[in-house]
């Protein structure tokens, strides 16, 4: 017994192979990749904390070079330590970069079993340089900061959950595409989220959603996360009334018809909403209810025939439409020819909203 | 007359003139004259006095029945036995003319009183604990098992000192495999030892395997223990010289159980029951883990912790594995510094300690904050264990699990974990399996490990073998 013990611990030691020490405290632990450039000319910044005291110091290292790889060995040579991107939070893609082909950039992130595949991408208005050297103190560390910023998006159903993984998944299918956040900065105060950038096979389209176009890509491609939220301004009999609400449950129906060579999908959404903002308050009576759910569905149905008509002409299918008609209606889908059917869709959404409860005052 | 002063010469030497022998002869009505002999150190001289008194009274009252009292035996004059008496503590009344001694079991040897283990405390329940001296330790078990099938056995171990060693256990209950194993360890003890003057050695003699680090066998200085132990079958080998009461078989489950679980509410029972669990492995893997998870996989840390920790121990200027010994090494030594100072300088050690250990070193920068947090709740944990021997055994098996961890990373602890599983698995407690009821598994009793059942509905600690005769 004690034999084939020993016999089975010391084989399976050595059928392991080498496990090589990465020791923490020697490794410049990279949370925030920048790249600008394409293939060819490549610059890029690695951003990695340099102090714990508030508010976080870090250090940006800049690399160039012909090849992704090249451009993280040009840095490593800049750093005291070895850069390491196990622990990465997001790598901000400068939008000319993600225009021309996203995935041949990403590639070396593929390739490495240490990379995080958790990592958030997001596309930047301009040079990422300018995001990464923040003028503005930032709370917390600055792989945190875009972390959590795109994460908090992500819980409100305003972006799509994306990481390294999901985004490589949707590059290569053809029945839906990629969505990525889409953040923009004038230089001065902290970067803000504008919105969906959409992209069409592996590259950006050059077009992006607003926030609002993008909660309701998230909503019907993805479905309700933690929480959505949307506000309008009802102009009533000149007016000005908010109307602010808060979705508790969002149900989609697809109907999916063949008019002629046009494929006619209807989403039927039946949406149960909390009010959390309306002045005029008696909300009990349904006199009262029937006008404002009248007024959110037609705001609603206005806003998503803008976006679905945004999507088509971009050609890029976010929502995943595709993936449904392959799956539900198989003789309507035409296998490498999606986009030029996608494009000439007739994409309707009928809303029914439903007031449930009015927040804590009636 | 010159035959008795003799006599008395003879006695001395043959205890070899020790001041704390006494042999006296005294007038004594039957045959004019008597010898008393005795240990003024293991004899109260009041009740020496007062037997010797009642027996002059009743040889003038009964000639016949004249030696009989409570505490006294007659037989016939023998050199030997009369040594044997005299070392065991009684008092020998020898009679020359009839070739006759008396002895009175009266020995008054020191001890303490019953009271509570300082290191087997407990908040609710008895706080008597046991002593050195057998007759009340009985008496302890005794009053609370008033049953006359519960059996006392002695045997008598080390050709040097003779001491005492009892088991007992309940004829109704007890496993006859385990007993015959017993009897037989006890039989080799018998012949191995010349000298048995703590239980350690009793415990190596008694244990399956004394190498491995797990103790096989429960030790206990609570009655109540002992009697619970009892009842579910278990043996109980005591000495004469030590409080300690040894318990087999038992499993390793046994080992995280404490009298307070059965004293207090079913709920709070059980929680704690399962606290201790958790202390378990965090006291044996804590240290590891950590160990892996800086010098291998640091990707597992989530975002906000690593930025901290990385810059910490960046300023260490050596590798984790000596890291983490350094506070280890400061701990264990804090530790048994503690149990050997004097009560009132414990407090002392724990400020000098606390301070050390808990500032002053990570501000000079020879250890990280975060490996101070790790190894700090890894002795908690292991002092968690209501057992002595088990916690230092934890304490000890974490070093090896360290090593592992800082040559293969997690894959160095699966290695280990999948060693220490094996030995679990092989280990005996008097033959009975150790990991039970794990292995070999038994579904329906796992959940005692982690659950204190209600005392309405039976249900001892699970036990590596059925009580005969009880339905568990």
């Amino acid at each position: 017994m004690r034999r084939a013990l020993m016999f089975f611990v010391i084989s399976s030691l050595f059928l392991s192979g080498c496990w090589d020490q990465r020791l923490y405290k020697d490794l410049a632990i990279i949370s925030v990749i920048g790249v600008d450039g394409y293939i060819g000319d490549i610059k890029a910044y690695y951003a990695y904390p340099s102090s714990s005291d508030d508010p976080t110091q870090y250090i940006v290292l800049d690399g160039k070079g012909k090849t992704a790889r090249e451009v993280r060995m040009d840095a490593n040579n800049k750093s005291e330590q070895a850069i390491d991107i196990a622990e990465l939070t997001t790598i901000l893609f400068n939008e000319d970069t993600a225009k021309k082909n996203l995935y041949k950039m990403l590639d070396v992130y593929y390739r490495s079993a240490q990379s995080p595949m958790t990592a958030k991408i997001a596309i930047t208005d301009g040079s990422v340089k300018r995001y990464l050297n923040l003028k503005e103190t930032i709370p917390k560390e600055i792989g945190e900061y875009y972390l959590d910023f795109i994460k908090s998006f992500e819980d409100y159903s305003i972006y799509p959950k994306t990481n390294l993984e999901i985004a490589a998944n949707l590059m290569f299918s053809e029945g839906v595409d990629l969505g990525l956040p889409y953040i923009k900065t004038s230089g001065k105060g902290l970067p803000q989220a504008k919105g969906l950038a959409l992209f069409n096979g592996q590259k950006y389209t050059g077009v992006h959603l607003t926030q609002r176009e993008s909660q309701f890509v998230t909503l019907l491609g993805h479905g309700k996360a933690n929480f959505a939220e949307l506000s309008y301004l009802w102009d009533k009999d000149g007016e000005q009334i908010p109307v602010s609400f808060s979705v508790i449950r969002f149900k989609k129906k697809k109907k999916v018809a063949q008019v002629g060579s046009k494929i006619k999908m209807t989403y039927e959404i039946k949406m149960p909403v909390v009010m959390t903002e309306y002045p005029p308050d008696h909300l009990n009576k349904k006199k009262k209810r029937d006008p404002i759910e009248k007024f959110i569905e037609k705001r609603i149905e206005k806003d998503m025939a803008k976006m679905f008509k945004k999507c088509q002409d971009a050609e890029s299918d976010v929502i995943g439409i595709g993936e449904e008609i392959r799956a539900y209606h198989p003789n309507l889908w035409k296998e490498g020819k999606w986009k030029e059917l996608y494009k000439d869709m007739e994409i309707k959404a009928k809303v029914n909203v439903q007031i449930e409860r009015s927040g804590s005052t009636r | 007359m010159l035959q008795l002063e003799s006599m008395v010469e003879k006695l001395n030497a043959t205890f070899y003139n020790s001041v704390d022998f006494v042999a006296r002869e005294i007038s004594f009505p039957k045959d004019q004259y008597a010898i008393l002999c005795y240990y003024s150190s293991m004899a109260n001289k009041k009740d020496v006095q007062d037997i010797v008194n009642l027996l002059k009274m009743q040889t003038t009252v009964n000639e016949k029945e004249w030696d009989a009292t409570t505490s006294s035996q007659k037989e016939s004059y023998n050199l030997e036995k009369l040594v044997e008496y005299v070392c065991q503590g009684f008092t020998v009344l020898l009679l020359l003319n009839s070739q006759q001694m008396v002895r009175f079991t009266i020995p008054d040897l020191p001890h303490r009183s019953p009271d509570e283990p300082t290191n087997e405390s407990i908040i609710r329940g008895s706080h008597e604990g046991f002593v050195e001296d057998m007759d009340v330790n009985l008496g302890l078990i005794r009053k609370r098992m008033r049953v006359p099938d519960l059996i006392v056995k002695k045997v008598t171990v080390g050709t040097d000192n003779k001491a005492e060693v009892y088991y007992f256990y309940l004829a109704r209950f007890a496993n006859q495999d385990n007993l015959t194993e017993l009897e037989r360890k006890l039989d080799l003890m018998k012949d191995k030892i010349d000298g048995l003057y703590t239980s350690g050695q009793a415990n190596d003699f008694i244990e399956d395997s004394p190498l491995s680090p797990f103790p096989q066998i429960l030790n206990t200085e609570r009655p109540d223990r002992v009697f619970a132990n009892l009842s579910e079958g278990k043996i109980i080998i005591m000495s004469d010289f030590s409080p300690n009461a040894f318990i087999a078989p038992v499993t390793l489950f046994s080992f995280y159980q404490s009298p307070d679980d059965f004293n207090s509410r079913v709920i709070v029972g059980s929680f704690y029951r399962m606290v201790r669990v958790f202390s378990f492995l965090a006291a044996i893997f804590l240290p590891a883990f950590y160990i892996a998870v800086v010098s291998f996989h640091y990707e597992v840390l989530p975002i906000e912790l690593s930025k901290k920790l990385k810059l910490d121990i960046s300023e260490i200027p050596y590798r984790p594995i000596f890291e983490a010994l350094i506070v280890e090494v400061i701990i264990e030594l804090i530790r048994e510094a503690s149990v050997r100072l004097p009560v009132a300088l414990v407090q002392t050690i724990g400020i000098v300690g606390g301070l050390v250990v808990g500032d002053v070193i990570i501000n000079a920068g020879l250890v990280s904050n975060m490996v101070v947090i790790v190894v700090a709740l890894t002795a908690i944990s292991s002092y968690v264990v209501p057992s002595v021997e088990l916690n230092t055994s934890i304490r000890v098996l974490r070093f090896p699990f360290m090593f592992a961890a800082s040559i293969l990373g997690f894959f160095g602890i699966l290695i280990g974990a999948l060693a220490l599983v094996v030995h679990l698995c092989n280990l005996n407690s008097l033959k009975s399996p150790y990991l039970y009821p794990i292995v070999p598994f038994d579904p329906k009793k796992v959940k005692q490990i982690l659950f204190r059942g209600k005392h309405t509905k039976s249900s001892p600690q699970p036990s590596s073998f059925d009580p005969k005769g009880r339905e568990i």
